[in-house]
């Protein structure tokens, strides 16, 4: 194994160059090392993130939230910034792991290992927020997060690139985010959903419902869309945003044996949901 | 590969394997053994240290990942023969049993009350939620860090 530790973005491009196909990129690493230990290290050229100090930060502009992609959950959890604009975004940080795991992992790491039940992407996908690579040669993407993630464990990653960034535009709105998991803290979501909904005057003008461990890979709810958006916020019908989200789990993993628990399951999400945006409304 | 680190307060210039794991460092090549291994995936928390002032498992790092950093283990709790409160707080209440989780159990403590030296139950209950122990049950733990931030509180 040969191990690379830039501690800056000028060596950063450097090692980028060099990278091939094969080469793999470690931050917090509470997933590469495990892949490691499944897998071994080989000959494999490893990447070492985690002494990119310029990558670590929580910014805000007038329009945006900007997060480097080192910047490690328990970040995210008291970020006061993320607090403001993005509450279940820290939500759903707070829920992941340990704190031990939540002090090494990092928005970056979550998005590029793109596991199906990971618990920041839902909320990406619900704030539609941008991911930002660099490349070989110093090229730059910014790719929306609902085009990035393309399945379990994969994404547009190219070879030699790596994120650098996450952001999304500040919007008022309703925030939710729930975690089904086997028990309530410290465990892998086996269902969880993000929501955005945005009111005005009393009236839902629109709605961004993500799931992810719902298939291969997180993805936005049209029925609950449907559902929602142009309904009176004191005529929301509860059995009928449940039914509504039922019908998303059986359209999404229509053979597995999971369904039946994840129906039932589904409908605490959507009591979460309706509890968000008839508080926003109190506020 | 050459590391230059900080652990304990002892500087250290090494040359080590670059995929060996931080636990592996520790125990192997600088004779810190009270950083113990149990599940070796970041579950039970037997192997927390504290980077930077935050409770980590040192299973789940490569020891190059310390680079410039500050690493604290357990057996920086000792002072001149003296324990740390929170050792004594967990003599004291009877928070030990076979031991194998206790050093984990406690730099997770110490880092929280390094952060939080007023925590309540709950903050106590969640720094610890990544530390698994098969014999106490928790609650003599949990009441040995109230004790402790009381004792630290009151000095």
């Amino acid at each position: 194994m040969q191990l690379m530790t830039p501690d800056s973005l000028v060596m950063l491009n450097s090692c980028l160059d060099h990278a091939t196909e094969d080469t793999l990129f470690i931050s917090g690493g509470t997933d590469m090392i495990l892949k490691f230990r499944e897998e071994g290290f080989g000959t494999s050229q490893v990447i070492d993130l985690s002494g990119l100090s310029e990558l670590k930060y929580i910014t805000e502009t007038e329009n945006e939230v900007c997060i480097g992609a080192l910047t490690t959950l328990s970040t995210l959890v008291y970020s006061d910034v993320l607090k403001a604009h993005a509450p279940m975004l820290s939500c759903a940080a707070d829920q992941v792991g340990s704190t031990q795991i939540r002090n090494a992992a990092t928005i970056g790491g979550n998005v590029a290992n793109s596991f199906a039940g990971a618990d920041l992407i839902p909320p990406l996908f619900a704030l539609n927020a941008q991911v930002d690579t660099l490349g070989k040669k110093g090229v730059k993407r910014s790719i929306p997060v609902r085009d990035f993630v393309t399945g379990n464990r994969k994404n547009m990653l190219e070879a030699g690139e790596v994120i650098c960034q996450v952001r999304f535009e500040k919007k008022r709105g309703a925030q939710f985010f729930g975690k089904i998991g086997s028990r309530s803290r410290v465990t892998i979501s086996k269902l969880n959903m993000a929501s955005f909904v945005q009111v005005e005057n009393g009236k839902i003008m629109s709605a961004e419902v993500a799931f992810g461990a719902l298939g291969a890979s997180a993805f936005l709810s049209e029925g609950a869309q449907t559902c929602l958006v142009g309904q009176s916020v004191n005529e929301i019908d509860f059995d009928k945003l449940s039914a509504a989200l039922i019908q998303q789990v059986d359209d999404a993993i229509p053979t597995r044996k999971s369904r039946i628990y994840k129906r039932d399951a589904v409908v605490s999400l959507a009591d979460g949901l309706l509890k968000s945006v008839r508080s926003e409304c109190e506020v | 590969m050459k590391l230059i680190t900080e652990v304990n307060g002892k500087k250290y210039d090494v040359d080590i394997s670059p995929n060996m794991r931080l636990i592996d460092f520790l125990r192997e090549e600088l004779g810190l053994t009270g950083t113990k291994e149990g599940c070796g995936e970041g579950e039970c928390g037997a192997c927390t240290i504290i980077i930077d002032g935050v409770a980590v498992n040192s299973c789940m790092m490569l020891a190059h990942q310390i680079r410039a950093k500050k690493v604290y283990t357990i057996e920086s709790l000792e002072t001149d023969g003296e324990l740390d409160q929170l050792q004594k707080s967990f003599i004291a209440k009877g928070a030990v049993q076979c031991g194998f989780c206790t050093p984990g159990m406690l730099m997770s403590a110490k880092a929280l009350l390094m952060r939080d030296p007023d925590p309540s139950g709950d903050e106590i209950k969640k720094a610890l939620e990544g530390n698994l122990c098969r014999c106490t049950g928790y609650n003599k733990i949990i009441d040995a860090v109230q004790h402790a931030a009381e004792e630290i509180k009151g000095a």
